[in-house]
């Protein structure tokens, strides 16, 4: 049940976005095509620059677009009248969350590859092979040049980074789908109140992160802070793991929390117009 | 006759507005009920409840024992008195969703009654006239054998011919042991099969009868009745 | 033959009515099976259960009998529903000169019209 409900959702992010992605690829395609006909005219430079800022407006619009269709999705699949059908289908609704939330990141993941592949075609040629060429060369210089130690701690930074990255998305997706469920539950003006939710959040992050700014300036020159750099100058390596982690940690803790809010309120405040 | 629909004290407001007030019903198998009341009686209220659209304040329900849920919506089909499918997708589309979803969704009986429509499962929802996707979404509801079914309006602001589909559709392919409750405040095209009425007013029950008991008791029709009652 | 019910009257006698109407005239021959309790359910656009129980009645009168899984039959004697149309005919007789009677024609006088009609 999970399984087709997950490919009604694909299907209908396709409809959208898949066009917006081939749009992106052509673009990148004729941008290379320009390119052969390279010239000193006046007019070839500005065609040239104009299909360089074409894909790259190109490739902020798919990634863009990709969390913008997921958010109107959620609110329209859920909280309009398509709702009628999607909460009388037998599905609970931390499923349903889960589902909206599977189908953005996909398609987030589709949009960031949409977009490395539109400058693949935008360089293809001579110019890739030696970008690819410096890669290699730089990362293999750098691997042979550092004790395997150290090798060992930077592949582990890149796979933290990694994971963080995509836990960072998912909770800030999950932080718009709070503020949509927050908004459905007034009577009146509900996509406002969902705006109104989110910029509540952004303030209170705001502040959250200027009090945290100050304690720490406070600390810090109070001199409490002093064993936790000492701490920090002697383990490098393990103190940027612990960093990593601990946004890791954080990210999935309150996604987790977001999640059982949407959960919450989808069972018990269901407010369908 | 086992209890198939049950709500206890049932309270919904909206804000200050209270929509359900201390509703208590009971449906059996096998009828055909309808709930009958003016515009901004509750009815819909009531309706979305069943369905677990809106939550309950006070009170409760249970579907054949559950509480509106996965399993409550596995045996009730629900026609909503809004255009809620999305009007890209084709006839099909539409079908193959309800196929995908519901264990009991009958296809072949839903293609049958869609070509007597002379509605072909390639054209899409948006391209058909507006009393042809009130039908559709009549007959995708129908299609499922269901232990419960609600309409909710099914009959407002249709023509007579309309109508008279409406009301052939539905006697003609709900099971016998299911029961079907019927929102509307047009009672005289609708009161001939009706077994049992339930007249909603301000959020309240105020009668709960068999059709006959009201013939016997009342020596009137259902819409007499409905009209002396509320009579304002 | 239309199933045509008046909205003023309960609707299970005018079932049983028709259905006695329909045996008289010949459409049902002595033994022959009926429409499905579904089947008169949608040609009159009533209830089921109404026409269940109609068809209830007729058999506790003898003029159906039904037969387990296969549906309703009419009964080989239709000397019953013939009863039921001959009633029928005069309950219409009986309304028809009293309302000609509203109208200020006598018994006699309507019959007289009524032969010159």
């Amino acid at each position: 049940m999970v399984k087709k409900l997950l490919k009604y959702e694909l299907v209908s992010y396709m409809r959208i976005l898949l066009p917006i992605d081939v749009i992106l690829l052509i673009i990148a395609a004729v941008a290379r095509i320009i390119q052969f006909f390279e010239s000193d005219t006046v007019a070839y430079g500005i065609i040239f620059w104009s299909s360089l800022i074409a894909v790259f407006v190109g490739i902020m619009a798919c990634m863009f677009m990709s969390v913008i269709v997921a958010i109107i999705r959620f609110y329209k699949n859920l909280f309009t009248a398509e709702g009628y059908l999607t909460f009388t289908l037998p599905i609970t609704p931390a499923q349903h969350i889960l589902i909206k939330l599977l189908g953005a990141i996909i398609f987030q993941l589709i949009a960031i590859f949409t977009a490395l592949l539109a400058l693949v075609i935008l360089s293809a040629g001579d110019v890739l092979i030696e970008v690819i060429k410096a890669a290699v060369y730089l990362i293999s210089r750098f691997f042979n040049s550092v004790p395997a130690e150290i090798a060992a701690h930077v592949v582990l930074y890149g796979i933290e980074m990694l994971i963080l990255t995509a836990v960072s998305a998912v909770f800030t997706m999950l932080v718009y789908y709070t503020c949509i469920s927050i908004g459905q539950m007034a009577r009146k003006n509900r996509v406002f109140m969902a705006v109104l939710t989110f910029f509540g959040y952004y303030l209170l992050v705001q502040i959250l992160s200027t009090v945290l700014m100050v304690v720490f300036t406070v600390l810090e020159l109070a001199g409490v802070l002093e064993p936790i750099f000492t701490f920090f100058q002697n383990h490098t390596f393990a103190s940027f793991h612990i960093i990593f982690c601990t946004g890791i940690a954080v990210n999935a803790g309150m996604s987790a929390l977001l999640f059982f809010i949407n959960k919450k309120i989808i069972t018990k405040k269901l407010n369908l117009e | 006759m086992s209890e198939l629909l049950c709500t206890k004290n049932l309270v919904k407001r909206y804000s200050s507005v209270v929509a359900l007030n201390d509703v208590s019903i009971t449906l059996t198998n096998g009828k055909i009920i309808g709930i009958l009341g003016p515009n901004g009686s509750g009815k819909t209220t009531l309706i979305k409840l069943i369905n677990g659209l809106l939550t309950a304040d006070e009170g409760s329900i249970t579907i054949n024992g559950n509480t509106p849920g996965v399993e409550s919506k596995k045996e009730v089909a629900y026609l909503p008195d809004n255009n809620y499918l999305n009007s890209y997708m084709t006839v099909k589309q539409i079908v193959d969703f309800f196929k995908d979803f519901y264990e009991d969704f009958r296809e072949e009986l839903a293609y049958e009654m869609l070509t007597k429509l002379g509605v072909s499962p390639e054209m899409k929802l948006k391209t058909l006239s507006k009393g042809n996707k009130e039908k559709v979404c009549l007959i995708l509801t129908m299609s499922r054998n269901a232990k419960l079914y609600v309409l909710d309006e099914p009959i407002a602001g249709v023509d007579p011919a309309a109508r008279d589909y409406v009301i052939r559709t539905i006697i003609n392919n709900y099971n016998p042991e299911a029961t079907v409750l019927i929102s509307t405040h047009l009672i005289s095209d609708i009161e001939q099969i009706l077994d049992e009425v339930i007249f909603l007013k301000d959020g309240k029950v105020v009668l709960q009868k068999t059709v006959d008991e009201i013939r016997q008791e009342h020596q009137k029709s259902v819409d007499e009745l409905f009209r002396e009652v509320f009579r304002w | 033959m239309q199933w045509k019910l008046d909205k003023d009257r309960a609707i299970c006698p005018q079932i049983c009515e028709q259905v006695c109407l329909r045996i008289a005239l010949g459409e049902f021959a002595p033994g022959e099976k009926l429409l499905s309790v579904r089947e008169v359910a949608v040609a009159a656009g009533v209830n089921p259960n109404t026409v269940q129980h109609s068809f209830e009645i007729l058999e506790e009168k003898g003029i159906l009998y039904s037969q387990r899984g296969s549906g309703w039959y009419a009964a080989e004697d239709i000397s019953l529903a013939k009863d039921t149309l001959k009633k029928m005919i005069e309950e219409k007789t009986k309304a028809y000169f009293e309302s000609m009677n509203a109208l200020g024609l006598s018994v006699e006088e309507t019959k007289k019209y009524v032969k010159n009609w």
